[in-house]
């Protein structure tokens, strides 16, 4: 809590213990937020309440939906069409869930963002660790939303410059709201245009059976080559869990202010983000698809502008519209959570305030981190001759190399009972959590192996 | 302070409430077990970050 001075003393109130207590700007946002949770539970208006609960979850797994994540379920679709992936997908953010749903419960648990927790309780070689990993690996994130937002704003006709300035614009706005609630539900119906890629999949007019019989037979299974297959497998898996996610959604439930009470609030938040990623993942295959059955060759297919294009003679110049817009939501969307957990896990190890609801003054350390980062991202996308390729396969290493010990680290907080009590992982939740983080640790580091490999000149 | 406000501000769940910035947990006590994931979870990192580092040169040139 603030420290009380005499200077505070009008605004002094004194709490059910006894003691003084000084309310910060951001106390009196939180009561009121509060204030609306507590009436909508009282008045039994289950959706009600969940709408006001909702955000971190769903904003994580749309925002993972990111430009990067969009071009793997594309080139997916158009490289093996409906079959095997489509399952595969969709037990991706599974585990994804499984994931997530540990950083609502340690942040209910501590009301402490993940950087500052780690630190805490493992050290500051950890807490430099956690810092770096996620500093280093968003601002390079970063750089490939900006490439998307350029890829998709190009078929339109937009210059480079124009789409940078007027993402990180947009972006810089919503941070200016100066209210957690604000932009949460800004950057939700933003997000909301990641279901684009829903109607394009029905514009493909695809075979229903067919893709019935792929979701519960899990087939057909690709053809061809193991390596570009083994290579999609492990892109799929990078493009749902991330280390972003983990310090974004923690930091974010923590803003929000969700306690024990809201808990299963917390869980559907989650559930329902994952089920609505799932379901625009799998319209992204789908869309595509007719790409893999007019056997296009997809060597050439770089970034989103190439896909729509090459969609255009096949679904028609809307689908290929709403593939363009899709990228360029992905990326702005994914720019807005990215450089936010950014921000957070700054003013955490800084242990200056980092929250959506300071004023600038209070917490300049936390809108500077965000407010830099996207402009530094978009200004490398400009610069002529910028190895972007090489930075889009850096993003990928870094983060899936670095996937395992944040999953390790998530799961010792998620067991640590001094500061978990009646909320750490029950053994039935550890073999589950388990299970998955020995799946994407080990696919996340044969991933950066094969990637790395391959820098090295290694023919695999 | 309007009546409003302090009513919603007397309500709000304590460990709601703007932590002092700078307030620290204690530092967990590590078993061996723990201890040795530890160090195992460093190496891995050290291992990653020299990969990545050389595969980053042997790129560049």
């Amino acid at each position: 809590m603030m420290p009380c001075d005499s200077n505070e003393l009008p605004n002094t109130l004194v709490d059910s213990t006894g003691s003084l207590w000084c309310p910060a700007p951001e106390d009196y946002l939180r009561a009121h937020d509060r204030s609306r949770v507590r009436s909508a539970r009282a008045r039994k208006r289950p959706i009600g309440l969940m709408l006001l609960l909702a955000g971190p979850g769903v904003l994580v797994m749309l925002g993972e939906n990111d430009g990067p994540s969009m071009l793997s379920y594309a080139t997916t679709g158009a490289t093996y069409g409906i079959g095997f992936f489509l399952p595969f997908i969709l037990l991706t953010f599974v585990l994804a869930y499984v994931v997530q749903e540990m950083t609502v419960r340690v942040a209910i648990a501590t009301h402490r963002g993940h950087a500052e927790l780690i630190r805490d309780r493992f050290g500051p070689v950890w807490g430099f660790f956690a810092i770096a990993d996620l500093t280093v690996g968003n601002l390079l994130t970063l750089v490939t939303e900006f490439v998307a937002i350029r890829a998709g704003t190009s078929y339109f006709g937009i210059p480079a410059p124009v789409a940078a300035g007027g993402a990180v614009i947009l972006v810089v706005l919503t941070l200016a709201t100066r209210r957690y609630a604000t932009w949460e539900r800004t950057v939700m119906l933003l997000a909301l245009g990641n279901l684009v890629f829903i109607p394009a999949a029905l514009l493909a007019h695809p075979d229903t059976e067919q893709i019935a019989r792929a979701l519960t037979t899990w087939g057909p299974l690709p053809a061809g080559g193991l390596m570009l297959f083994m290579t999609l497998v492990l892109a799929n898996v990078g493009a749902t869990v991330t280390p972003w996610m983990l310090f974004f959604q923690q930091s974010a439930v923590v803003d929000k202010g969700l306690t024990v009470k809201d808990l299963a609030q917390g869980r559907i938040d989650t559930a329902l983000g994952a089920a609505l990623a799932a379901l625009v993942a799998l319209s992204t295959v789908v869309a595509v698809a007719p790409l893999f059955a007019h056997h296009v060759n997809i060597a050439a297919l770089n970034n989103g502008a190439d896909f729509a294009t090459a969609l255009r003679p096949y679904l028609g110049a809307p689908v290929a519209t709403l593939f363009a817009l899709g990228m360029v939501e992905a990326g702005i969307v994914a720019a807005m959570t990215i450089s936010t957990s950014s921000a957070y896990a700054v003013g955490e190890v800084l242990r200056t305030n980092h929250s959506l609801n300071s004023e600038f003054a209070h917490a300049r350390w936390f809108f500077i981190a965000a407010a830099v980062s996207v402009g530094v991202a978009a200004a490398v996308t400009l610069v002529p001759g910028a190895p972007l390729l090489a930075i889009a396969i850096m993003v990928n290493v870094i983060s899936t190399f670095l996937m395992l010990p944040a999953l390790i680290l998530l799961l010792l907080l998620a067991n640590d009972r001094e500061i978990m009590g009646t909320l750490a992982n029950t053994l039935r939740q550890n073999v589950v959590a388990g299970s998955a983080t020995v799946a994407i640790g080990a696919i996340g580091a044969v991933y950066g192996g094969i990637l790395v490999a391959r820098q090295l000149g290694v023919n695999l | 302070m309007s009546p409003l406000e302090r009513d919603a501000l007397m309500r709000l769940e304590p460990e709601l409430r703007q932590p002092s910035p700078g307030v620290q947990l204690a530092r967990r006590e590590l078993s061996p077990g723990l201890v040795r994931i530890m160090f195992l979870m460093r190496l891995y990192v050290l291992c990653a970050v020299i990969a990545v580092g050389v595969a980053l040169v042997r790129g560049v040139h």
